[in-house]
């Protein structure tokens, strides 16, 4: 009973704390429900806004964004019986949030709330991000069998960007081979797109697993387009093909120099 | 960047819950969602029921044989429901490249006949690469062609260095004019639907979106002419979408 307690209050937390303002036009804020085995449901005003919400589940509450919710209740999955009281809960105007209930070292239940890295991502690369949210010891994170993080404690994570493409990934313990954390998983690395892996579960209880989330849109664009650097030559427009078999017929002579100043 | 609650006093005390000095703490070891076992007795738990003292597992197992009546407040249709976070669920199809890669492009009302396609990125400086006279580039970090979505931006000279680029005549082009793009042998045609002329520092960064409505873009430049800067002063950019 203790545990779930914690759990729900934990989930509550992650509700009701404030978010780190960011410099977003709008919020976005997504709960991850990443303990196994825990259901519940969460009401307002004397009924259920999140029916069955259980391991796994992701809920947006962005449309809640600045505003109060009214006398929120956590309630046992299922159940009228009401596990915690919490009364008005204001919701976070701004950010790009991730809250996360998760369990900690010891297994204890708790919640982590990310502040999601949403800066611009160079072209041809995407984001990484591995999140350690289960009940394990600090972490080594690798990636393509190089240490990519070292010592990563429950609650913290480590994240760069990469050139697009796919990576072989996998958490051991720091300093050790195994036990195996997760992985050796292959994780896509989306252009312009940031992935974020969760480690969740208890590598005691042999539950271990990952939950994963996506943010897209992240990609830089052309800073700008120069695409002519003469006027035209005509005021009678020749047709494309005679164009093309003049710039054919020169290419010997201006080849070396157009490939130059294309580039600039 | 990151917050983390390390306990429940801040959270208590936020919301004036009198917390008693009560340890959540997992049972003696061992996977603590197994530990069920545990004493009934919180402060944090109102006691106007005794149904909250019930001893169970944690889990579903504790509705068994109930089936109470849920009343969904007008609030819920605020919360939106996402994708599991199980990878499988979450991770279809990301980080795949959206549609095909485009390999000649016509437009038949400005006289251009299957121009060659080339895969172009940015400068070091950050902007478009824009491929030789008689090519035309196609953006490879936006959206490929007939993908279901995504815009895909298609680029070429009007002129360079005296030479007329295959997009000489864009500007000529009309809404309701075709486009034709061959992927892998099959020519998907598209509609003008937007012509317009952008100054250079103001072109939106819409144009190069992977999500959305799918789209081609052409974009070249044109407006007013600097010879001293040799340079134009803005982009003509045509939008079209599938037939």
């Amino acid at each position: 009973m203790k545990l779930r307690i914690a759990f729900i209050l934990a989930l509550v937390a992650a509700l009701f704390a404030p978010a780190a303002a960011g410099a977003q036009d709008a919020a976005r804020i997504h709960l991850i429900h990443g303990i196994p085995d825990t259901a519940v449901d969460v009401a307002a005003g004397g009924d259920v806004v999140i029916p069955g919400f259980n391991f796994g589940d992701t809920q947006d509450l962005s449309g809640f964004a600045g505003t109060t919710l009214p006398g929120v209740q956590v309630l046992l999955e299922g159940t009228d019986t009401v596990a915690i009281d919490i009364g008005d809960l204001p919701i976070p105007a701004s950010g790009n949030i991730t809250a996360i209930a998760h369990l900690d070292a010891e297994g204890t239940p708790t919640v982590s709330i990310f502040s999601n890295d949403v800066s611009e991502i160079a072209a041809g690369q995407g984001r990484i991000t591995v999140r350690h949210t289960a009940a394990a010891p600090a972490v080594d994170i690798l990636a393509d069998g190089a240490v990519a993080f070292s010592n990563v404690p429950n609650g913290e994570e480590g994240g760069l960007d990469l050139p697009a493409g796919t990576i072989s990934a996998e958490v051991v313990p720091t300093g050790e081979t195994e036990p195996v954390v997760i992985g050796p998983a292959p994780l896509p690395i989306g252009e312009g797109s940031s992935l974020i892996v969760y480690a969740v579960g208890s590598l005691e209880g042999g539950s271990l697993t990952v939950l994963t989330e996506t943010i897209d849109g992240l990609g830089a664009v052309p800073a700008l387009v120069n695409a002519g650097n003469s006027p035209v030559s005509s005021s009678n427009p020749l047709p494309f093909l005679l164009i093309a078999g003049f710039v054919i017929a020169s290419l010997g002579v201006a080849g070396t120099r157009r490939t130059a100043t294309v580039r600039s | 960047m990151r917050r983390t609650l390390t306990g429940f006093a801040f959270f208590a005390a936020g919301l004036g819950i009198a917390f008693g000095g009560a340890q959540l703490v997992a049972g003696s070891g061992g996977d603590p969602l197994s530990a069920a076992v545990v004493t009934p007795v919180s402060p944090v738990v109102t006691t106007t029921t005794t149904t909250t003292t019930t001893v169970a597992p944690i889990g579903r197992e504790v509705t068994d044989g109930v089936s109470p009546e849920v009343t969904l407040s007008p609030l819920a249709g605020t919360v939106k429901p996402l994708e599991s976070a199980f990878p499988e669920v979450a991770l279809d199809g990301f980080g795949e490249p959206i549609g095909f890669q485009p390999l000649r492009l016509s437009l038949p009302s400005i006289d251009v006949e299957g121009a060659n396609i080339n895969s172009v990125g940015l400068e070091e400086n950050g902007e478009l690469e824009i491929p030789s006279t008689v090519d035309v580039g196609w953006y490879r970090f936006g959206a490929g062609v007939d993908g279901g979505e995504g815009s895909t931006v298609l680029t070429a000279h009007i002129a360079y260095n005296g030479i007329d680029g295959v997009f000489r005549r864009l500007n000529e082009i009309e809404v309701g004019d075709s486009a034709f793009v061959d992927v892998e042998g099959e020519a998907i045609e598209y509609r003008v639907t937007n012509v317009r002329l952008y100054d250079k520092e103001a072109l939106p960064a819409d144009l190069f979106r992977e999500d959305g409505d799918e789209q081609i873009v052409l974009i070249t430049c044109g407006g007013q002419f600097n010879p001293e800067l040799r340079s134009y002063e803005s982009n003509v950019v045509v939008t079209a979408v599938p037939v």
